[in-house]
């Protein structure tokens, strides 16, 4: 079996006074990934995302860093690649045109030799990630899609007619059992961690919403899982639908101070898109967290099929993680088509799912993701927007690689 | 309150007709834009209009007869900016929903419509930046023509004495329902209806397009609220929310709902021109491929039949038929998955969720549609219907443009206009990717964003899919707004004084 794409999460604390011309300079690298002044980028500093071959996906954001202090931020970098960290690492560096104009500008950094150490020390720990296919690589993918290509090419040309849609491939029977293997270790290991309630009470909780699979049907059934009643009809939502996202209860900090978005990256108008997301998790409720996090790892590295997290197809990839010792939760995900369809499927699909992840931090609606208006906005209201965001095969939707991959 | 539970008759009698009622039985329509000019005229207008307004009461007759057909409709739409110019004040419109508040003609709804290019705002005929703005639309309705044109002039007379309402020049329209229901391509249009719950007891929960009812997550929808102190005369109802109970709020939204306009030009030639090449292109130049071709982009054949009931020829039998599903024809083989009525509408088959979810999100998606076709049609929709001859090959790739502006006045009701309307544009319309394909927009309706591979119909056929060759903009967004469809009660607390 080979090695699912990796991922790495850094978060760097950024020298005072060197966040704007930080922030600018990304920007900048953002634009030309987009295309927009690819000219003009080469006398700036740069990262050359297109020569890559083993990055899938990469992004860098601003996060605000209130155990700093309130104006201190942290640069966040996300990737998700193939083969051995250092390898990406060495990858990283040899498509930097200024290492030193980018990390320069964080605190800890001291050249490009000490490149890896600076890595290590600020890399965080998943709590949960899930890959749509753990068996493809950025070179594979790109094989698949260049078939297509040369496959409708040929047909516009007034060639011959693509072949049909196939059944998607499946996973061998015995393969799939291997990987579901170490799922009773896992449940072993989050229970001696997070204690049996809250290992049972969150995953219970997801299940609630996943009643048209038979096996969780079956769990609802004997222990009366169920989705809780509505508290009110009516939605939580601000009535002042102009007011600035402001923090809903104490200790809520929102994580960024305002900035528009940068214009190359709107998030409305692109085939693949990215949400980072960080909440602030309500201390007495850090061992349900865990559990959740957990049950969600466990689950989307034994059990989900390729391509699908209990139903949801339009992942790539997702990552949950419980940062600043506990304190916050950050989520991060490459996905497919417009945000409101993306929550919106969320919604339709663990209902009872998003709930178990976030109504332990503060800030969420009483009602859940049940409120729906309510939760699109919490999430804004969380939601940092990328500066530089990278994507392999930006017209790809997850279904168009499951096609693909096939034929 | 349950979803199916019937709206009470003074509800009915709140609700503007529009809104429970596409008006079949009255062909005649005028759709008249209102620019209001100073507050107390405007006011004046709209007080002595809200008598004359349509609701949806049921006129019962003798022995108990529902009978629910006004003799002619009088409906009226207010935009955010029409709101301001009668004087809500500022802390009331923030309540709206941003989308609306922005209007369709905004930088920002425009990417998500896609209104870009030869539909871009600017060069629109009304309703957008560069003409004088839309503050309402007066949308007349009656059963012949003469009734039609005294009723709009009562209504100009009306502006006329108001001394603060005008009708924006030339902007009136003239909207038909023809007795073929033909759109100007030449297809039965307006087949499906989806029906309200709290009307027939059964379909889509009513808080999906009427404001103060259960919606489709069995929410009441966000409502534009007035704070107590201006419904001091308690006008409005009260807001019963448990989460903003600090405040007294009078509830402005409760039987109102949204309403787009889009005016939508359609170059039938082009449309059939393009059907024409391709079929010669095919290597067959006739017209039952013609037409055939024409079929799988819309979904429906020219009388109106599903094409997944009747996946090889016309059959006018099932002409009126929406009561059927795509779970026996998952992969498109009968109606393409790109075709505009699967992607509008998917059903139960929302690729790649399973049937429950696919039925579910479509219901969360649903519009109630009030569009009219205009103009004269270019060639007689009746030839479509019968058996494809010579002469219909010859009719249709001879059809040359004349320089006479048809195509639909696109209304729909929705009571989200971001999370129904908007949401069906961008994530299905608009989406080249729709249900795994790689390059293929709705055919109708959109164009491939900027820079976007150009877009081609893919038709799934048991021996592989076939692509048409890059298919051009049929379809030019001419004029459009984002209306609120108040209720009486919301109307007279708008024209008074507050």
């Amino acid at each position: 079996m080979t090695r699912p794409p990796q991922c790495l999460t850094v978060l760097a604390p950024i020298r005072p006074d060197k966040e704007s011309g930080l922030r600018e300079l990304l920007r900048a690298i953002g634009d030309d990934i987009n295309g927009k002044d690819l000219a003009a980028g080469r006398t700036r500093p740069h990262i050359a995302f297109v020569r890559s071959r083993h990055i899938h996906f990469a992004r860098f954001a601003i996060l605000n860093d209130p155990d700093r202090g309130p104006d201190r931020s942290r640069l966040l970098f996300t990737s998700i690649y193939d083969g051995s960290l250092e390898a990406h690492l060495n990858e990283l560096v040899s498509i930097t045109s200024d290492m030193n104009a980018i990390w320069g500008a964080c605190e800890g950094y001291t050249g490009i030799d000490e490149f890896r150490s600076f890595i290590s020390a600020r890399a965080q720990e998943l709590a949960a990630y899930y890959v749509a296919f753990r068996d493809e690589t950025v070179a594979s993918i790109a094989s698949a899609i260049d078939a297509r290509r040369r496959a409708h090419a040929l047909q516009d040309g007034g060639g011959a007619r693509v072949p049909g849609v196939p059944d998607k491939r499946r996973e061998s029977l015995l393969k799939r059992a291997l990987r579901a293997a170490p799922i009773v270790i896992d449940l072993v290991r989050a229970v001696a961690r997070s204690g049996f309630g809250h290992v049972y009470h969150g995953a219970s909780q997801i299940v609630a919403s996943l009643d048209r699979y038979p096996v969780f049907r079956l769990f609802n059934r004997i222990t009366r899982n169920r989705i809780p009643p509505l508290e009110s009809q009516f939605s939580s939502l601000v009535l002042d639908q102009r007011a600035p996202f402001e923090p809903l209860v104490p200790g809520d900090e929102i994580p960024t101070r305002p900035a528009a978005g940068s214009p190359a990256l709107r998030e409305d108008g692109v085939a693949q898109n990215q949400l980072t997301v960080v909440t602030a998790i309500d201390s007495a409720h850090l061992h349900r967290v865990l559990a959740v996090m957990a049950a969600i790892d466990s689950y989307a590295r034994r059990l989900a099929p390729p391509g699908s997290l209990i139903g949801i197809s339009t992942i790539h990839f997702a990552r949950w993680l419980v940062i600043d010792h506990g304190r916050r939760l950050l989520f991060v995900s490459d996905y497919d088509g417009s945000w409101e369809s993306y929550i919106d499927e969320f919604a339709e699909m663990i209902l009872t799912g998003l709930d178990a992840i976030w109504d332990t931090s503060l800030g969420m609606p009483p009602n859940g993701a049940r409120d729906l208006p309510a939760f699109k906005r919490f999430l804004r209201s969380h939601q940092v927007p990328s500066d530089v965001f990278f994507a392999a095969y930006p017209d790809e939707t997850v279904l168009n690689v499951a096609t693909d991959r096939v034929q | 309150m349950t979803s199916s539970a019937r709206l009470t008759h003074e509800a009915l009698r709140d609700i503007q007709g529009v809104i429970t009622s596409g008006y079949g039985h009255l062909p005649q329509a005028v759709y008249l834009c209102v620019t209001i000019t100073n507050v107390d005229g405007g006011r004046r207008w709209l007080s002595r209009l809200a008598d004359s307004i349509t609701s949806s009461q049921r006129h019962t007759g003798g022995h108990g007869v529902s009978e629910d057909r006004p003799p002619t409709a009088v409906n009226i739409g207010i935009t955010a900016n029409g709101l301001r110019a009668i004087g809500l004040p500022e802390e009331v419109l923030r309540t709206f929903p941003v989308e609306f508040q922005d209007g369709i003609a905004s930088e920002e709804r425009s990417r998500i419509l896609g209104d870009t290019g030869a539909s871009a705002p600017e060069t629109w005929e009304f309703g957008g930046p560069r003409t004088e703005p839309v503050h309402a639309m007066l949308m007349l309705f009656a059963a012949d023509e003469a009734t039609l044109l005294e009723m709009c002039r009562t209504q100009r007379a009306m502006l006329e004495s108001s001394g603060g309402a005008v009708e924006l020049p030339g902007s009136s329209q003239r909207g038909l329902r023809t007795d073929t229901f033909a759109e100007p391509f030449g297809f039965h249009d307006g087949i499906a209806r989806p029906s309200i719950a709290g009307l027939s007891g059964r379909g889509v929960p009513t808080g999906e397009f009427i404001l103060g009812y259960e919606n489709h997550y069995g929410l009441i929808p966000p409502t534009p609220v007035v704070p107590q102190e201006l419904n001091a005369a308690h006008t409005l109802p009260h807001l019963d929310s448990p989460y903003h109970a600090a405040r007294p709020l009078g509830d402005l939204g409760r039987n109102g709902s949204y309403l787009v306009y889009r005016k939508l030009q359609q170059d039938v030639a082009g449309f059939w021109q393009f059907m024409a090449r391709e079929s010669t292109r095919q290597g067959s130049a006739d017209a039952a491929r013609m037409v055939w071709l024409a079929s799988k982009c819309v979904g429906r054949w020219p009388s109106g039949a599903p094409l997944t009931l009747a996946p090889d020829a016309d059959n006018p039998g099932l002409a009126e038929r929406d009561d059927f599903f795509y779970e026996d024809d998952r992969d498109g083989l009968r109606c393409p998955l790109g075709a505009h009525i699967r992607r509008t509408n998917p059903r139960d088959v929302l690729k790649p969720y399973p049937r429950a979810q696919s039925l579910s999100m479509t219901e969360a998606h649903r519009l109630l549609r009030r569009g009219r076709a205009y103009g004269a049609p270019l060639f007689d929709p009746r030839e479509l219907r019968q058996p494809p001859s010579a002469d219909l090959f010859k009719t249709l790739a001879n059809l040359q443009d004349d320089g006479q502006p048809r195509g639909v006045h696109f209304f729909c009701v929705n009571a989200s206009l971001k999370s129904q309307f908007e949401f069906v544009q961008q994530a299905w319309c608009n989406n080249p990717r729709f249900g795994g394909l790689n390059d293929n927009v709705d055919p109708l309706t959109s164009s491939p964003r900027p820079g976007d591979s150009p877009s081609r119909m893919t038709i799934p056929r048991e021996d592989g899919a076939l692509r048409t060759n890059p298919l051009p903009q049929f379809v030019t967004v001419r004029a459009g707004a984002y209306m609120f469809l108040p209720s009486l009660t919301a109307l007279r607390f708008l024209c008074s004084a507050h």
